[in-house]
């Protein structure tokens, strides 16, 4: 318990002090959006590939059906949130930083709300062994709910082989407006503990942590009650001085372990798992409730509603059903966010629907946004150097990418930019800096698959160069060795040889409809 | 609804550059006192002087580059390199000699090479040099500070006007009538003798530290500065190792032999020391960003005004010091980059 008491050592350089904005959101218990008449679901709501559709419009759908199913290991199925008939599949927009439309699954809803048994439960999980369960995680459709949205099975996959140390629980929860995680520990802190006790035994690991910014005093004291009720001494708090981005995946790992994730792999990599506390209770509610991922929590914040809260919403409802559970939009409502203000994105509409990832919808008031002031040549100060938590050297990728060349930019590490939006923050100039950088990693991306492909574009091409070379070879040398047979033979026998390959090339002829065509070339 | 698309982060930013420079201009009001209170009024009549052209300079070269004359007139960075190079002057300076500067740090030594944040050189330090070499005479003339009798008087408030229009005091008298030699001259011409220190320390123009006046002038900058430092707008590294530069090699040199050196703590509050690690040495835009690239250009620095000061042909080297040491920001940024997240 003594060890529980202390403060973790701040350990990652850079990030900053913000006012977190999180009381507005934490004064009421989390509240329960009323099912939607249109359940609009995206097939896509992970990282990875695409789920397929297993329905049809017109097919009646269960609560909790899988309606499309996962496609390969990183992916994840989906299930649908609440009873009815899929009135369509087609495109439709989704929540996405670009704006872009994609495939959805839109569901009527008929209001009975009748759940069908998916078989993902399972009370005595012990029994399973890590496969099975991560099969039953896989299945339930559970991603990374921290908005990252990456499959758990298939972060937690081979976690045996590897090694795990300690599964981290993310809790930290950096960034301001957002209390979803908050507001669960305070409300589900008991079944949190069952979801990470069922993830340690899926991914095999001795210890789990749970990171959790030290002013959160509420859930602190929440865990705290629930892990001396439970009394699972594989289970440790970890507070963390409320510094953003320390709940950044990477900075998290280094404040709880002091190691450093190398910059092209994974936690996983160096022996540590990091799963965010509403994964946990996802697992948690497949494992023992037998639900899948069918609903989240859901931070309703910012100056731009009237009673901002926390929302247990269904995924696939549509946004202005939260804001109206929030009491509508205030006077001056000026930008819809999904996400915090330092890394979420703006959203055009509010008909765009929840998904797994929606850890916040954030709604500007008329005096939260900055507005369009005059962007200022960059002088050098370096404090966005100072705030960068990976230790870029921001002015100086500025520069690169400003001036195109994105291969110096790519060697100065920009791939690295984890996006926090620390520097923007501090430039006295006001350079959207997280923009360039995301523009120059979109960028160099798509120069690498271009490359990609032009390397098997090219790769095929000498293969193919070379077979031929290695077939003219053989055919040559098989001519030649005739040739000599022919030559060194005595005048009956060549008379012989000549009359049998006569004989063979009719046969050929007849055999064929393109003689001496080679129908591979 | 619908809204209108933006991009992250969506939060207002913490500062401006307009803000950094007003707190420039404030951290130099201490030193501003003290120079006034030290050398009389010259002081305003150079920032006024200075000022009016380096913002009249501004706004044409704005002009012909086709920039919005708001924002970038609002930032006050033409004011910042004004003063700074008003501080420079002697309190006594001809008009066409300021503008003179002035023309030269914001046309030549700013928007030639881009403008704000494109400059390689320090603009005011680059106008120092070119009116010290075009004006020896004027840059070179000081008056000695208020209560130091050497039989000089004061001019006054419309004496000091009459020279700065005229070039000459109103009874048709140069200006050599009323300067002396700086103190760190006086202490080069007398070592020169053969002098030692102690000699020299009790001159006339010599008070607790280094020059009088002077050393109080830089007292008050270093004021400013540590409260530049508390804001944010600068950081310790350049004006520590600055002062650590200058100050270690001073001491090693005087050690080897006191009676051809003078002691490290003169050099720390004479001339532009403390003004110049404040103010000049830590301008953002020529000096390197990284800790350790700040803290090698900063010793860099250091050494260099001692190396100027004593073996060198001009008495204050802190000008000469931070362009030789502007040449070098690329070179120390690109070796002094630091290590990478997850990077070996």
């Amino acid at each position: 318990m003594d060890q529980q008491e202390k403060i973790m050592p701040r350990r990652f350089r850079g990030g900053l002090k913000l006012l977190p904005n999180k009381i507005q959101s934490t004064l009421t218990p989390i509240r329960q959006v009323p099912i939607p008449e249109k359940l609009i679901l995206p097939v896509s709501q992970h990282i990875g590939r695409e789920a397929i559709p297993l329905v049809q419009p017109g097919d009646t759908v269960l609560k909790g059906q899988a309606i499309a199913a996962g496609d390969g290991t990183v992916s994840a199925p989906v299930h649908a949130s609440t009873s009815g008939t899929i009135e369509s599949i087609g495109m439709h927009p989704v929540p996405h930083p670009g704006g872009l439309s994609a495939l959805c699954i839109v569901l009527k809803a008929d209001g009975k709300d009748q759940a069908m048994d998916t078989g993902l439960a399972c009370l005595d999980y012990l029994s399973l062994s890590p496969e099975e369960i991560q099969d039953r995680i896989r299945s339930a459709g559970i991603t990374g709910l921290g908005g990252a949205m990456y499959p758990t099975a298939a972060k937690m996959a081979k976690a045996e082989d590897r090694g795990i140390k300690d599964l981290i629980i993310n809790a930290a929860e950096c960034e301001p407006l957002i209390s979803c995680d908050d507001m669960l520990i305070r409300e589900h802190a008991d079944e949190l503990i069952t979801g990470i006790q069922i993830m340690l035994h899926a991914i095999s690991a001795p210890r789990a942590l749970i990171g959790i910014e030290r002013d959160k005093r509420r859930a602190i004291d929440a865990l705290e009650k629930a892990l001396a009720r439970i009394g699972d001494d594989r289970i440790r708090l970890r507070k963390i001085y409320s510094i953003y981005p320390a709940g950044g995946e990477r900075q998290l790992v280094q404040v709880l372990t002091g190691q450093e994730v190398p910059f092209d792999g994974y936690p996983q990599d160096v022996g540590y798992l990091s799963q965010n506390v509403g994964t946990a209770l996802a697992v948690k509610q497949a494992l023992i409730d037998g639900q899948p991922l069918i609903s989240r929590i859901t931070t309703v914040a910012g100056k731009g509603v009237h009673l901002p809260g926390n929302l247990e919403v269904r995924l696939g409802t549509p946004i202005a059903d939260l804001i109206a559970a929030c009491g509508g939009y205030r006077l001056g409502a000026e930008a819809l966010l999904m996400g915090g203000p330092m890394m979420g994105f703006s959203l055009t509409d509010d008909q765009l629907p929840v998904v797994k990832g929606t850890n916040c919808i954030a709604v500007a008031g008329p005096t939260e946004l900055e507005h369009t002031s005059y962007v200022m040549p960059c002088i050098r100060c370096g404090k966005c150097a100072q705030v960068c938590p990976v230790n870029l050297q921001p002015q100086e990728l500025f520069w690169q990418v400003k001036g195109g060349d994105l291969d110096k930019a790519a060697l100065l590490s920009v791939g690295d930019c984890i996006e926090c939006g620390c520097c923007d923050y501090v430039c006295p100039s006001h350079i959207p800096l997280t923009q360039y950088f995301r523009y120059a990693k979109a960028e160099l991306s798509a120069l690498d698959s271009q490359h990609d492909k032009s390397q098997v574009a090219k790769h095929r091409f000498e293969n193919r160069e070379t077979r031929l070379r290695i077939e003219e070879e053989a055919r040559q040398a098989r001519l030649t060795a005739r040739k000599k047979r022919l030559a060194d033979a005595n005048p009956q026998e060549r008379e012989q040889q000549i009359a049998d390959s006569v004989q063979r090339a009719q046969e050929k002829t007849i055999g064929t409809d393109a003689p001496g065509k080679d129908p591979g070339r | 609804m619908k809204f209108d698309s933006q991009f992250a982060p969506h939060i207002t930013p913490s500062g401006s550059v307009r803000r950094t420079m007003q707190r420039v201009l404030k951290a130099l009001i201490p030193a501003a006192i003290a120079h006034v209170y030290f050398f009389g009024p010259g002081l305003i009549f150079n920032i006024i002087v200075v000022g009016g052209t380096a913002i009249g300079a501004e706004a044409l070269m704005l002009r012909l580059r086709g920039l919005p004359l708001r924002p970038f007139l609002l930032d006050f960075s033409a004011l910042v390199t004004a003063v700074l190079l008003a501080f420079a002057l002697p309190p006594l300076t001809p008009w066409w000699v300021s503008a003179t500067g002035a023309i030269f740090a914001i046309v030549v030594a700013k928007h030639l090479y881009g403008g704000l944040g494109h400059n390689p050189f320090n603009p005011a330090m680059a106008a120092y040099v070119v009116l010290l070499v075009s004006f020896p005479v004027a840059m070179t003339s000081w008056l000695p500070p208020l209560n130091v009798d050497i039989g000089i008087s004061h001019p006054s408030f419309g004496e000091s006007l009459f020279y700065l229009f005229t070039g000459h005091l109103p009874d048709g008298q140069a200006i050599d009538a009323i300067t002396a030699a700086s103190p760190l001259d006086e202490t080069r011409n007398q070592l020169a003798q053969a002098k030692t220190y102690t000699e020299i320390k009790n001159g006339p123009l010599f008070g607790n530290f280094a020059g009088k006046g002077w050393e109080w002038i830089g007292i008050y900058s270093a004021f400013g500065g540590l409260w530049m430092l508390y804001k944010g707008v600068i950081r310790w590294q350049i004006p520590m190792f600055m002062l650590l530069g200058l100050f270690v090699t001073a001491a090693v040199m005087y050690l080897l032999n006191p009676g051809a050196y003078v002691p490290s703590g003169f050099h720390l509050f004479a001339g532009a020391t403390l003004f110049g690690a404040f103010f000049i040495a830590t301008d953002p835009v020529t000096a390197p960003v990284s800790p350790l690239g700040m803290k090698i250009y900063g010793a860099g620095i250091g050494i260099l005004v001692y190396v100027i000061r004593t073996w060198g042909g001009f008495p204050d080297g802190v000008a000469f010091a931070v362009l030789f040491m502007n040449m070098t920001t690329p070179l120390i940024d690109h070796y002094t980059r630091p290590r990478v997240y997850g990077h070996d």
